[in-house]
């Protein structure tokens, strides 16, 4: 028990650590990795004080590891879905700014064109 | 007042095709603009429409046929045209009916013209899966729009201003054409069908394979159903 506790400490010490790490080199924003840091410090809660673990254990009639990876779960699919919004929110962005920049140099284009040709009146 | 048309070819790879299709016009519409959507192609389609001096929106990758046709129809809101077609640029729709697709959208003061292969029997071959598709989506998009639909696939439509300001906000992404029509229908935008008559592909494949036809009906499907319940902030720009 005591050392399934330490193990899974050293984990979320150790991963927290990274997310810290990879947003203070910017590569890892803040809005991304909140939830990121909220499931690493659930879990180091869990494995310095097990007793709140416990009753869950108790009232779901799992053991402690199995609760934990429950609850690990629940975390990963809330990541998931609010990185698959992030992703659709992309996409759409994505496709804006591409059909803008169609229509822009299309306009570009022909402003130059008539340029020209005025230039070329001109002389 | 005279009405400002544009024809819009959403094109990918079809250099072999794009030059017949846009001679075609010319002669059957010569009062309209072309604009050609190359959708990130990989050959000269660019090129080629260039050279016959016609409006061309070179995309800077490939973004699906959705979203190059909503290019069009930005760039016909944005330059004040009244009326927009669409077409497909492999050859399947004669030019010559563009005009029967135009005047139906005046005569029959509707916003949307779409053009059914099935109205009339006309000689149309397709896959078996595809024409149940075809055949449930009609039946379906009938029933939500309460007007006689039978050809809810076909990319071949006329839009007057009301429904290129709409679309020109909101066009769905992939395998639009089902989708376009709900949301049209949800913005109280009218639809009519006429006949129409399509042409062997001359060029390309179909933007349809066969297993995708199984994934396609799934997702417009879907898509469909959720459609009934979105809700539009237009916005005025």
């Amino acid at each position: 028990m005591l050392r399934i506790r330490i193990i899974i400490g050293l984990i979320s010490l150790f991963f927290l650590v990274i997310i810290f790490e990879a947003i203070r080199r910017r590569k890892f924003m803040e809005k991304y990795a909140l939830l990121w840091i909220i499931s690493g410090l659930v879990m180091l809660i869990f494995s310095l004080f097990p007793e709140i673990l416990f009753r869950f254990s108790h009232f779901l009639g799992l053991y402690y590891l199995t609760v934990l990876l429950l609850v690990c779960f629940i975390f990963l699919l809330l990541i998931l879905f609010y990185l698959s919004i992030a992703i659709s929110q992309l996409t759409e962005k994505n496709k804006e700014l591409a059909q803008e920049i169609g229509l822009l140099k299309e306009k570009f284009d022909r402003l130059k064109k008539e340029t020209k040709e005025e230039e070329n009146e001109a002389t | 007042m005279q009405n400002k048309i544009l024809i819009i070819l959403p094109a990918f790879n079809e250099e072999k095709s794009i030059a017949g299709i846009i001679d075609d016009i010319k002669k059957n519409v010569p009062e309209a603009d072309i604009l050609v959507v190359n959708d990130g192609s990989f050959d000269n389609t660019s090129k080629v429409a260039r050279e016959k001096n016609v409006f061309v929106i070179d995309l800077p990758f490939n973004l699906g046929i959705g979203a190059a046709v909503q290019t069009g129809f930005k760039f016909a809101h944005r330059n004040g045209y009244t009326i927009a077609v669409q077409c497909d640029a492999d050859g399947q729709h004669p030019a010559y009916q563009i005009k029967n697709l135009i005047s139906a959208l005046q005569e029959n003061n509707v916003d949307i013209v779409a053009g059914s292969r099935f109205l009339r029997k006309y000689s149309y071959k397709s896959s078996i899966p595809r024409q149940i598709g075809i055949f449930l989506f009609s039946k379906l998009l009938s029933f939500i729009t309460k007007t006689k639909l039978t050809d809810t696939t076909c990319g071949f439509r006329a839009f007057n201003k009301k429904a290129i300001e709409f679309f020109s906000q909101y066009y769905p992404c992939d395998y639009p054409e089902v989708e376009a029509l709900v949301l049209a229908h949800m913005q109280n935008l009218k639809i009519k069908e006429i006949p129409i008559r399509i042409m062997e592909r001359k060029a390309g494949v179909s933007s349809i394979g066969f297993f995708s036809a199984f994934y396609y009906t799934i997702k417009v499907f879907l898509a469909v159903i959720i459609d009934l319940f979105e809700s539009f902030h237009i916005k005025k720009r």
